[in-house]
């Protein structure tokens, strides 16, 4: 039996199981790509616009949409949205607490759109083109971080996927939740790291929280031009 | 964008948290848990051999973060309180028999698990050769482990407890609250806190008594911190779970 002995990188303790995209069994999900994560108005731009510029992640996910639609491969999203009711929850964790306060992906009603078009829960304008399509398959909305809460895994399922190429927002937070919860559901998952970002703060980086933990738990980690290239190969 | 009245109070609040402050991380918002004793359990994961003994396999990445925290002595400590306290003790193990290493598809780390023999049991229906192996109770943990009325759930076979029956264990004992520690930190102890909370559940979590992979590239112990305090209800050290746990009736 071997040991993991001590190493320098994670790269010498740890394989690239690697992930071929496979036509007809792949898919991308996109998490969040809403304004208030993406655009300079959103409520949580302060804290996340610095890594949402540098990694370029509007510009990605639009070039990663772009390929897929071009390529056939279906697009998913799964969407962040609270109603009313979601404020009266009992407890929550603390980034929960803080969404709710400022409000991130506020709507008024599950069977209204009134005040939507245009507010921190509608989808990134530059992406609108890419995302408002007949084909592309948007989930009820998670409420907390991950998929658990909605419809994403048996939309998935429905259409024979087992293989996903992830990316949107947040990084550790909804991105990662994804991540950890569709490998539990035995998909297998690659991670677009530069199309996606984190809160960056004086307490720490989250982007760089994600892109350790991304590492252990995917399949693959890709680049946006590794992921365009492996779809195009397809 | 329309933003009301309300909602720009909310907006000037973030910023106040999130960019002014010296020490954002210590200005996020600290919902707190209480603990009442009939409806909060202690959930251990993984305190098995594989992580915990010096003669594990992973012991050569995790073994200076367990050392540093004191993990081995502060699990304990949750252990003997919780059970002196009447707090019910859930343990979700990680076992891997033979058929698993059929799998088709497999992230990093599990490729790595499964090619080091982590968690190894022979079979679901044999203890052939378990007994101190890798997949075993940490020996100074058994007395409490194996009293006859910790629980001890069907293994999880990733991460968290999506694949066994954990969730279910929990509510049929009416528990809403959950107290976890375990190992490694941003692996099973992060998925077992993420897949709770997403179930409902309330969760703090115990910082030093949990540790993970460290190597000069990128120290998982620092990266799950980071979660805890922006996810789980509270985040605590030992001896302040300790504490709370004896003040509680």
């Amino acid at each position: 039996m071997a040991t993991a002995t001590e190493s320098k990188t994670y790269n010498d303790l740890l394989p690239n199981p690697g992930f071929e995209v496979k036509k007809g069994t792949t898919a991308v999900v996109v998490t969040d790509p809403q304004r208030d994560f993406l655009s300079e108005d959103g409520v949580v731009w302060q804290v996340v616009g610095a890594s949402v510029k540098k990694n370029n992640t509007v510009e990605h996910l639009k070039q990663l949409l772009t390929a897929a639609h071009e390529a056939k491969i279906p697009v998913f999203v799964s969407p962040h949205y609270y109603y009313p009711h979601d404020h009266k929850w009992n407890f929550g964790g603390a980034l929960e607490k803080m969404m709710h306060a400022v409000g991130m992906f506020d709507r008024k009603g599950a069977l209204t759109t009134d005040g939507f078009g245009g507010s921190g829960a509608d989808w990134h304008e530059p992406l609108k083109p890419l995302l408002d399509r007949d084909d592309v398959i948007v989930a009820s909305p998670h409420k907390v971080y991950g998929p658990e809460s909605n419809d994403l895994a048996l939309q998935l399922r429905k259409r024979g996927i087992d293989k996903v190429i992830l990316a949107g927002m947040s990084a550790n937070l909804c991105v990662e939740a994804h991540l950890r919860e569709l490998t539990e559901q035995g998909f297998e998952v690659s991670v677009v790291k530069d199309a996606t970002a984190g809160a960056q703060l004086p307490g720490g980086d989250f982007y760089e929280a994600a892109l350790l933990n991304f590492r252990m738990i995917a399949s693959a980690v890709w680049s946006t031009d590794e992921a365009v290239r492996a779809i195009k190969k397809a | 964008m329309r933003i009301d009245k309300h909602q720009m109070m909310g907006v000037v609040a973030a910023v106040v948290l999130l960019v002014c402050a010296g020490n954002a991380m210590a200005q996020l918002p600290d919902p707190g848990m209480t603990i009442d004793s009939k409806r909060t359990a202690l959930v251990i994961t993984d305190p098995q051999n594989d992580f915990l003994s010096p003669q594990g396999v992973t012991w050569g990445v995790v073994g200076a973060s367990v050392t540093e925290n004191n993990t081995v002595a502060n699990i304990e400590s949750l252990l003997k309180t919780a059970k002196s306290s009447n707090i019910p003790v859930f343990v979700s193990p990680h076992y891997y028999y033979p058929t698993d290493h059929g799998w088709e598809s497999k992230g990093a780390l599990e490729v790595l698990m499964h090619k080091i023999g982590m968690f190894d049991r022979k079979d679901a229906l044999s203890v052939d050769g378990f007994e101190g192996s890798g997949a075993d109770w940490l020996a100074q943990y058994k007395p409490y482990i194996q009293d006859g009325s910790t629980v001890v759930t069907s293994p999880h076979k990733v991460y968290g407890p999506e694949s066994n029956d954990l969730a279910l264990q929990l509510r049929k004992r009416g528990i809403d609250k959950v107290i976890l520690a375990g190992m490694s930190a941003n692996l099973c102890v992060e998925s077992h806190m993420r897949e709770l909370l997403e179930q409902g559940f309330e969760v703090a979590v115990v910082k030093d008594a949990t540790a993970a992979a460290k190597v000069p590239e990128g120290d998982g112990y620092q990266t799950a911190l980071v979660n805890f305090r922006f996810m789980a209800n509270a985040v605590w050290t030992t001896d302040e779970t300790v504490q709370k746990i004896r003040m509680t009736k």
